[in-house]
C-alpha cells in the first residue's frame, strides 16, 4: 500500500465510507460536541443492495442488535411499494433500546461499532442481497423526535376534502424543505380556516408518539383544520401557540428551529409553490410538505441528509397515492419540488441519492405524471470546483514522472471540518494518478501515495498529521463500486473541541496537491453522452459547501481553490461569467471553474434543473450555477475551439431569483401570515417552475412528455430564448426558456 | 482631561469621558451661572470667615480617591503601574524586555524579514473576514470595554467602577507597548505585502507587540480575578471566564483581520497583558502572583498563526511564580468594584 504517515485502515468494501469514518473517529471530537447529541440518539441511514429488496425481507420492526451492551433496532420509514415496486435503496433508523442505553450515546460510538451494526444489518437484511457496499450514516435524530409508538407500515387510510369537486382534475404539489409553516394563511382556502395542506411530516418535531411517522410529526388537513381552528382544541389561528403546540419551536437543549424566525427557506420555498392559487381552482392543488431537520448544523457536519430526504420522497409518494385512493385513481399528477443541493458528487447522475431518485421517479410515471424540480445551484462564482486535465501536467526534471498541483484555500476561523472529493476519471484506479497533500508552506507532504499498484482494498483510510496530532483525514474509495474517490477532509481551523493534545488545527492557508501521473501515461478525457456513458473527463476536485446558514452558528467558514489563472472578475470590471480558457493566454485553461459547478444532486436526466435569472435583464443571476465541462477540440472530435459539451446534466430552464442588480432577491411568504421577505438563491427559481408545471398538469392529465416536461413548459412559455455562446443570457447558463413570475398572485 | 485625551486618543481613555461626572457645565451654564451668583451674593454678608470647625482631610490617604476625577484616579493609578516598569532592547542579540520591579516579565526577539514575510502570508488569509468583522474592528478603535461588559452583564451606571477599573486597565496596557513598539521597530503587514491594503488607516506605531492585544489580555486577566473574587455572585462563572479570553483573543485577531497585525504580534502582546494583568490583579488584591518571563521567539515557528487553544495551552495554565505588593490606590478601586458584586450579597449590605 502508499506510504502513509498516521494510523491507517483499509477494507475490501466501503460499508464505511469516508464521512462516516471521519464523523465516528478522529473527527469526531471536532464536531459533535456542537450537534447536541446528547443521550440515546438514534442514527439516520440509507443501504444500497445489490437487487431491488422487498421491505419484509429487511427484518422485522422489532429486530435487535447487540453490540457489546449496546442495543439498536431497526426501524423502516414509510415506503412507496406498491403492487410490484421494490427498490434497491433503503431508507432506515436505528434506534437505540432504551434511552438510559449509554453505549448507544454516539459520543461513545465508534466507526468499528458503526460498521458491526451495519454488518449485521446487512446479515439479516437478506442472504443474497446483500449491500451493494455503500451505505451512509446521515445525521443522528434526537432522541425527543422518535416516535416510540410508531409501529412500521404506512398508516392510516386518507379522507376526501369535501371542499374539492371529484370530477375536477387534481394535481399534487409536493415540497421538501425545512422550516414548513404548515398552518400559513397563504395555504388556507381563500375564504376560510380550511387548510389545503393534506399532509406535513415535520421530521424533527418533538415527537407526540401517536404511531404516524417514525419520526417527529405527522400532521394531516383535520389535525391542521383543529389548531387553527376555532373549536375546544383549536388555537383561533395563533400561529405562534400553533407551532408551539406542534413541538416545532426552539426549547432549551435543542437545535435552532428555523420556525421561530419570521422566515424560513420552507416557507418561501412553499409560498412560491403553493401559496394563493386563483380561487376558481385552489382546491384542485394539494399540498404534501416534509419539513426536513434544520439543515443550520448539518450543512457542515459532513453527515448528510440522504435518508430524510429519500425518506421524505417515499413518504410523498406513499401519501400521493392514499389521497388518490380517496377519488377511486391509483396515482395522481405529482410534482415535487427539492430546493436542496450540494457541491459535492460525482456529477454524472450516478450520486446514491440521484439513482433512489431517479428510480421512483421511474416507478411512479407509468401511473401518472411525476417530476422533481431542482435548483441548480448558487455556485457558479464560489471557486469550489476544480478540473486538473493533461494540458495542466508538466514534466518533473528530477524524476521519471510528470506533476500537475491544485491550491486548496482553508480559511482561519472555520470551526468545521472541510470536505474535498477528488473524483478519478471513469477507467482509472486509485493506483494509477498518486496524490501528495503538502500542509500551507510545507516542503515535505503530510501524506504522499506514491505510484502503487499493490492491493485490492475498495476503501482505504489515513489520518492525516502534524506533529503526531490530528488535523485531517485522507480516503480512497471506490464509490458505489463504480469510480475512484479521493477525499480529503481537514479538521477545522479553529476547533473547540476539548483535547487539543491530540487533535490540533489544521493549518489555515494554501494547502497543495499534487497529482502524479508517469510521463507516458494520460488520464482519460471527456465522453460525450449521459448516464449510460458517464462524464469522465479529467480529475474533478470539489469543496463540499461549508457557510454558516440561518441561526446554526456552526461558525463553518467556506474554502475555495486558488488559481492565478482564474480572474474572479472580468474586463469590464463585473464578475468574471466565463471560464479562462486557453485560447486567452497561456495556452492552458484554468483549472478553477464556473461551469460544472450545478448541485451535485441534480446531475440526473429525470431532473427538471431550474437556474436564477434577473427579472430586468433576462441575465442569469451571478451565483446561478450552471452545468456542462469545456473542452478542447482534440479532446472530443467534431467541437469547435472553447465548446461547451452537451456531456452531462445541464440548466434546464430559469425562472427569476432577482428583480434587478440593485434590487435584490423574490419575494414571498415568511413564517406568519402576512409577513412576506425577500430572498435571493436558486432556491426560489425551482419551485416557481414546479408551480406553473403544475399548472399544466392540471390541464393535461396524463402528461406523458419525455424526461423531465421541460418540453412541457417551453411549448407554455412565451419568453425568449435564451442566446448561444457561454455569457449570462445564454442557453448554457439559463436552459432553453426563462420563466416569468406573474405580479400578483 | 485634554491631555489624557491627547495622550490616549488611541489608546482607550475614552471610556473615562463622562463616567461618573453628572454636574458637568456648557458654555451657557458657565455664564448662567456667573449671572445667578453675582446677583445673590451679597446675601453671604462681608464678615470675616472664621478657621475651618470641619473635619480636616487626611493626607495621602487611599479614601481620598473617593474625591478625585475618574481621569485623575487613572493618571494616579497608571503613574503607580509605570513607575515601577522597564525596558531595554540588545542590539547584538536582537532581543527586548520589559521589567517590572527590576524583574523581567516579558521577553521577545525581534522578528526577521523572513518572519515578516511569513506572517504576511497568514495575515492575507484573513483578509476574506473583513465583511464579518467591520463593526468589530471600528467600534474596536477606542474603548472596547463594552466587548467584556457583556459576557458579565455589566450595567453603566450599576458598575460604574468596573468600567473605571476596565478603561485604566486599557490605558495602562496600551501604554505599556508603546516602549517596546519603538525598540523593536517592525513595520505594519501593509508595509510587507502591498495586497493587504488595511481596512482602517496603518497606526502610526510599531506592529510588534499588538497594543490590542496586550489591553485585551490584560482586561480579560483583571476581570476573570474579579469573577472569581465573587463566587457566589456568577452561577456559571467558569463559563464567563472562558469567553472573556475567548473575547480578548477576538479583539487581538480583529487587527489581524483589518490587516494592521501580523498574527505573532498578537502573540508577543497577548503574552505581556495576561504578566500585565496579574501584575495588577496583585497590586490590587495581593493575591494575584506573577509568572516567570519566558523568551517569545518569533522566528522559532514563523509561520504560526495565533490560535485560542495553542494560547491557553502555553500562557493561561501555566505556574505563577513571583507575588506582587499590594498598591493602595489600586487596593481601593478594586474594593469599590467589589461592592458591585459581592456586595450585592443577602447579608452583606451595611
Amino acid at each position: 500500500m502508499p506510504d502513509l504517515l498516521g494510523q491507517t485502515t483499509q477494507s475490501d468494501d466501503n460499508l464505511v465510507g469516508p464521512y462516516e469514518s471521519w464523523m465516528f473517529d478522529a473527527g469526531k471530537i471536532y464536531d459533535l460536541p456542537g450537534l447536541m447529541l446528547g443521550d440515546a440518539c438514534s442514527l439516520s441511514c440509507v443501504a444500497e443492495f445489490k437487487s431491488p429488496i422487498p421491505v419484509e425481507q429487511i427484518g422485522p420492526a422489532s429486530k435487535v442488535y447487540q453490540d457489546d451492551g449496546g442495543r439498536m433496532r431497526l426501524r423502516l420509514p414509510p415506503i412507496y411499494a406498491p403492487g410490484g415496486f421494490v427498490s434497491k435503496f433503503v431508507p432506515f433508523m436505528l434506534t437505540p433500546v432504551t434511552a438510559s442505553d449509554t453505549d448507544n450515546d454516539l459520543n461513545q460510538l465508534g466507526s468499528d461499532t458503526i460498521r458491526q451494526v451495519l454488518e449485521r444489518f446487512r446479515g439479516a437484511a437478506s442472504d443474497t442481497a446483500g449491500i451493494q457496499g455503500l451505505c451512509r450514516v446521515n445525521f443522528p435524530i434526537l432522541s425527543e423526535s422518535v416516535d416510540t409508538q410508531y409501529p412500521g407500515g404506512n398508516g392510516t387510510e386518507a379522507t376526501r376534502d369535501p371542499e374539492l369537486d371529484p370530477s375536477k382534475p387534481i394535481v399534487i404539489v409536493a415540497i421538501i424543505d425545512h422550516g414548513i409553516p404548515f398552518a400559513h394563511g397563504n395555504f388556507r382556502y381563500k375564504d376560510s380556516l380550511f387548510t389545503r395542506v393534506d399532509y406535513c411530516w415535520s421530521q424533527s418535531a418533538l415527537a407526540d408518539h401517536a404511531g404516524d411517522v417514525p419520526f417527529g410529526r405527522e400532521f394531516n388537513r383535520e389535525s391542521i383544520d383543529t389548531m387553527v381552528g376555532n373549536g375546544k382544541a383549536g388555537f383561533h389561528g395563533d400561529e405562534d401557540a400553533i407551532y408551539r403546540a406542534a413541538g416545532v419551536l426552539t426549547r432549551p437543549g435543542r437545535p435552532p428551529m428555523p420556525l421561530d424566525r419570521l422566515h424560513s427557506h420552507g416557507a418561501h420555498v412553499l409560498d412560491t409553490l403553493a401559496g394563493n392559487w386563483p380561487i376558481d381552482i385552489e382546491a384542485q392543488v394539494r399540498i404534501i410538505a416534509v419539513d426536513l431537520p434544520s439543515s443550520s448544523t448539518w450543512e457542515t457536519s459532513g453527515f448528510g441528509k440522504d435518508m430524510f430526504v429519500l425518506s421524505a420522497m417515499h413518504y410523498i409518494f406513499e401519501r400521493a397515492r392514499k389521497i388518490a385512493q380517496t377519488y377511486n385513481v391509483a396515482e395522481l399528477p405529482l410534482v415535487v419540488n427539492l430546493s436542496y443541493g450540494y457541491s459535492g458528487g460525482p456529477h454524472d447522475g450516478t450520486g446514491l441519492i440521484e439513482d433512489a431518485f431517479d428510480e421512483l421517479l421511474t416507478a411512479r410515471r407509468v401511473h401518472a405524471p411525476t417530476a422533481l424540480v431542482m435548483p441548480s445551484g448558487n455556485m457558479f462564482q464560489d471557486r469550489l470546483h476544480a478540473l486538473v486535465t493533461n494540458d495542466h501536467f508538466s514534466d518533473d526534471p528530477d524524476g521519471p514522472n510528470k506533476i500537475a498541483s491544485v491550491q486548496w484555500f482553508a480559511p482561519p476561523n472555520d470551526r468545521t471540518s472541510s470536505f474535498l472529493e477528488i473524483w478519478y476519471p471513469v477507467g482509472t484506479s486509485f493506483s494509477d494518478i498518486g496524490v501528495a497533500v503538502y500542509p500551507p508552506n510545507a516542503a515535505i507532504p503530510a501524506l504522499d501515495t506514491a505510484l502503487s499498484k499493490t492491493g485490492e482494498v475498495t476503501f482505504f483510510s489515513a489520518n492525516i498529521e502534524i506533529d503526531r496530532a490530528i488535523v485531517g483525514q485522507f480516503t480512497i474509495d471506490k464509490y458505489r463500486g463504480e469510480r475512484w474517490r479521493v477525499m480529503i477532509i481537514l479538521a477545522p481551523t479553529e476547533p473547540s473541541g476539548p483535547d487539543p493534545e491530540n487533535h490540533h488545527a489544521a493549518p489555515a492557508g494554501n494547502w497543495t496537491l499534487r497529482f502524479v501521473l508517469p510521463k507516458n501515461t494520460a488520464i482519460p478525457d471527456f465522453t460525450p453522452g449521459e448516464k449510460s456513458t458517464p462524464v469522465s473527463g479529467g480529475i474533478q476536485c470539489r469543496i463540499q459547501c461549508d457557510t454558516s446558514y440561518g441561526q446554526g452558528n456552526t461558525g463553518a467558514r467556506q474554502g475555495y481553490f486558488i488559481d492565478p489563472r482564474n480572474d474572479l472578475y472580468g474586463q469590464d470590471g463585473a464578475l468574471a461569467k466565463v471560464d479562462w480558457t486557453g485560447e486567452n493566454a497561456q495556452g492552458v485553461d484554468a483549472k478553477v471553474r464556473r461551469f460544472g459547478s450545478l448541485n451535485g444532486m441534480a446531475t440526473f436526466r429525470n431532473a427538471l434543473v431550474v437556474a436564477g435569472h434577473m427579472e430586468s435583464s433576462h441575465c442569469a443571476a451571478p451565483y446561478s450555477s450552471a452545468g456542462s465541462l469545456r473542452s478542447k477540440p482534440d479532446a472530443y472530435a467534431g467541437t469547435q475551439q472553447g465548446d461547451m459539451l452537451a456531456t452531462d446534466k445541464r440548466v434546464d430552464l430559469s425562472a427569476p431569483t432577482e428583480r434587478s442588480p440593485w434590487i435584490p432577491g423574490i419575494v414571498a411568504a415568511g413564517t406568519r401570515t402576512g409577513v412576506t421577505v425577500a430572498f435571493q438563491g436558486t432556491s426560489s427559481a425551482a419551485p416557481e417552475a414546479a408551480r406553473q408545471l403544475a399548472a399544466l398538469f392540471l390541464k393535461d392529465n396524463m402528461a406523458t412528455t419525455a424526461n423531465n416536461y421541460l418540453s412541457l413548459l417551453c411549448a407554455a412559455s412565451d419568453q425568449n430564448v435564451p442566446a448561444d455562446g457561454e455569457g449570462a443570457d445564454s442557453k448554457i447558463r439559463l436552459g432553453r426558456t426563462l420563466l416569468s413570475r406573474p405580479s400578483a398572485r | 482631561m485634554s491631555m489624557l485625551s491627547l495622550m490616549h486618543g488611541m489608546h482607550g481613555m475614552h471610556g473615562m469621558h463622562g463616567a461618573g461626572s453628572g454636574s458637568a457645565a456648557d458654555g451657557s451654564d458657565l455664564a448662567g451661572l456667573q449671572s445667578s451668583t453675582q446677583a445673590i451674593v451679597h446675601a453671604a454678608g462681608l464678615e470675616p470667615i472664621a478657621a475651618a470647625n470641619v473635619h480636616d482631610l487626611l493626607p495621602d490617604e487611599p479614601a481620598n480617591m473617593k474625591r478625585w476625577a475618574p481621569e485623575i484616579r487613572a493618571l494616579l493609578l497608571q503613574n503607580g503601574f509605570i513607575k515601577q516598569l522597564g525596558w531595554s532592547f540588545d542590539k547584538a542579540s536582537l532581543q527586548g524586555t520589559v521589567t517590572w520591579g527590576g524583574t523581567a516579565i516579558w521577553q521577545a526577539k525581534r522578528p526577521s524579514n523572513q518572519t515578516l514575510a511569513a506572517q504576511a502570508g497568514l495575515v492575507r488569509n484573513y483578509v476574506d473576514q473583513r465583511a464579518d468583522r467591520s463593526r468589530e474592528i471600528l467600534s474596536q478603535l477606542g474603548s472596547f470595554a463594552a466587548y467584556f461588559g457583556i459576557i458579565l452583564g455589566l450595567n453603566g451606571p450599576r458598575n460604574a467602577k468596573t468600567f473605571e477599573l476596565l478603561a485604566t486597565v486599557q490605558s495602562l496596557a496600551g501604554e505599556a507597548t508603546m516602549m517596546p513598539k519603538h525598540m523593536f521597530a517592525c513595520r505594519r503587514p501593509d508595509e510587507v505585502d502591498t495586497r493587504i491594503m488595511p481596512l482602517i488607516q496603518t497606526p502610526g506605531h510599531g506592529a510588534f507587540p499588538s497594543a490590542h492585544a496586550t489591553q485585551a489580555f490584560a482586561m480579560a486577566e483583571v476581570l476573570a480575578a474579579l469573577v472569581r473574587a465573587n463566587p457566589l455572585h456568577f452561577p456559571d462563572a467558569e463559563g464567563r471566564i472562558k469567553l472573556l479570553y475567548r473575547q480578548a483573543h477576538r479583539i487581538a485577531v480583529n487587527r489581524t483581520a483589518a490587516g494592521v497585525h501580523f498574527p505573532m504580534d498578537s502573540w508577543a502582546g497577548a503574552i505581556l497583558g495576561v504578566q500585565i494583568g496579574r501584575i495588577l490583579v496583585g497590586m490590587m488584591t495581593g493575591a494575584g502572583s506573577l509568572r516567570a518571563s519566558q523568551m517569545f521567539d518569533p522566528n522559532a515557528a514563523e509561520d504560526e498563526d495565533f490560535f485560542f487553544t495553542d494560547f491557553e495551552s502555553r500562557y493561561l495554565t501555566a505556574a505563577k511564580a513571583r507575588s506582587v505588593v499590594v498598591d493602595p490606590l489600586f487596593g481601593w478601586l478594586w474594593a469599590e468594584c467589589q461592592t458591585e458584586f459581592g456586595g450585592l450579597r443577602p447579608g452583606a449590605e451595611g
